[in-house]
């Protein structure tokens, strides 16, 4: 334990053959991961021609540049843990970004559920962006039929579209449309094979900031998927936001697929408005951040699977008023049951 | 310290939510009265008791629940319904009492 601030982790995805493993060997070489370890499934290559070597369990190499590279065998928790470990022993150069590399057939869900929600993880890591690599010459069939795929783009919060020169002409658009009807909330960019760009440099590239975001809705091979924008026009009370949505992902949890937006809470208005942010059943735990709120009150984009999202706006503008009416009279009875007391 | 993996920091529900500490005991109460809203169609009550929530079920048998999570799982248990914020009796509940 080291009273160190929290590492921040952030997550490459994307189905097979993809580009991850390229797009981290241009980063290494660009020198775009100084101080950054980056760890490694066992499925994907190492992004490392040296020698691994051995470090207390941790299968590790080191770039020129000081990125270091871990391998792990699949279990991610165990292997950020024994990385923390070596960090805080010296065992290993000092870093201050974990970046994983994961299989591409993971659904990066379970490993954001792990860093939100581990006890021994969740105080030494903090979690950063999710970048999703889609190869834009197999993108409808992948999108299409693999159920992974699609898991990896909800998670996103930036798709970067790959291989481009390959594909066919107006495969981005049509990339575009699909993956943006599955995923409102994420940036969509192309990546050509020179692009050094670091899609996980908060200053170099900027999530793309909607203003309004819309509704849309897209059916996969196996699923319906909708998403839907839940609004409030002024500060929210958080009690009531908090046992709404905790009662909806307690019912509805695994078909929330996700929740990010920016809301006002009620009595917190000098602090800033805070960012909501789930994955499924998990919720981040919120926090305030500088921007202002878009109108003042919240509005949250939710992407949900075989679920009328039409029907969860109308459920948090039923509850939200609802509540907002039992104030109200709660404070028009207030001289009355003063007056009682007294 | 937790005893049990080492770690310093408490763990806190994401329904805690960004609060300072002045306001938490206030939220709790809050909260016991909203989710109480929630939990009544099926027939269990909610109070905040100490840092705790108290929910009494229509057999009057209790449970002690730390957060908003453990709430609706033991509103599960002893509720006659489970509660859906997406099902009709939702709806028409909360409609109802609009009408009233």
């Amino acid at each position: 334990m080291t009273g160190d601030a929290p590492v921040i982790v952030d997550v490459l995805t994307g189905f097979l053959g993809a580009g991850k493993t390229s797009l981290v060997r241009r980063l290494a070489e660009a020198g775009a991961l100084s101080g950054v370890a980056v760890l490694v499934n066992e499925y994907a290559a190492p992004p490392v021609d040296q020698s691994l070597m051995g470090l207390s369990g941790l299968k590790a190499g080191t770039f020129a540049d000081g990125c270091l590279c871990c391998a792990t065998d699949g279990d991610l928790r165990a292997s950020l843990l024994q990385l923390l470990e070596n960090r805080a022993g010296g065992k290993v150069r000092p870093f201050t970004r974990i970046l994983i590399e994961t299989s591409g057939i993971a659904d990066p869900a379970s490993l954001l559920a792990t860093l939100v929600s581990d006890p021994m993880l969740r105080p030494r890591l903090r979690l950063g962006r999710v970048v999703t690599l889609v190869d834009l010459c197999h993108a409808p069939t992948t999108l299409a039929e693999q159920q992974e795929a699609v898991a990896q783009i909800v998670a996103a919060d930036i798709v970067l579209f790959t291989k481009a020169d390959m594909a066919d002409e107006g495969a981005v658009e049509l990339a575009c449309a699909v993956v943006g009807a599955i995923n409102p909330i994420a940036a969509l960019r192309e990546c050509s094979p020179h692009d050094n760009t670091d899609p996980f440099d908060l200053h170099a590239l900027q999530p793309r900031h909607r203003k309004a975001p819309v509704a849309s809705a897209v059916h996969t091979h196996h699923h319906h998927i909708a998403s839907t924008v839940l609004r409030w026009p002024s500060p929210v009370d958080w009690a009531v936001f908090a046992s709404w949505l905790s009662l909806l992902l307690h019912r509805h949890g695994p078909n929330i697929l996700r929740m990010k937006g920016i809301m006002t809470i009620a009595g917190e208005e000098q602090h800033g408005p805070v960012v909501i942010q789930s994955v499924r059943h998990i919720v981040h735990m919120p926090e305030h951040v500088a921007q202002p709120a878009a109108n003042g009150g919240a509005e949250i984009v939710v992407i949900a699977r075989e679920i009328d999202p039409a029907l969860i706006r109308r459920s948090f503008e039923t509850f939200l008023a609802h509540a907002e009416r039992k104030n109200r009279s709660t404070e028009d009875h207030l001289p009355q049951i003063n007056a009682v007391i007294a | 310290m937790c005893g049990f993996c080492g770690s310093f920091s408490e763990h806190r529900h994401w329904s805690a939510g960004p609060l300072t500490a002045a306001r938490q005991g206030a939220v709790r109460i809050r909260i016991a009265h909203m989710a109480g809203e929630l939990a009544a169609p099926a027939g269990v009550r909610l109070t905040a008791w100490r840092d705790r929530f108290q929910l009494t079920g229509p057999t009057g048998k209790r449970e002690l629940a730390t957060d908003l999570a453990s709430i609706w799982r033991a509103v599960d248990r002893l509720g006659r319904a489970m509660p859906d914020p997406l099902d009709d009796a939702f709806f028409d509940g909360l409609e109802a009492q609009a009408k009233e």
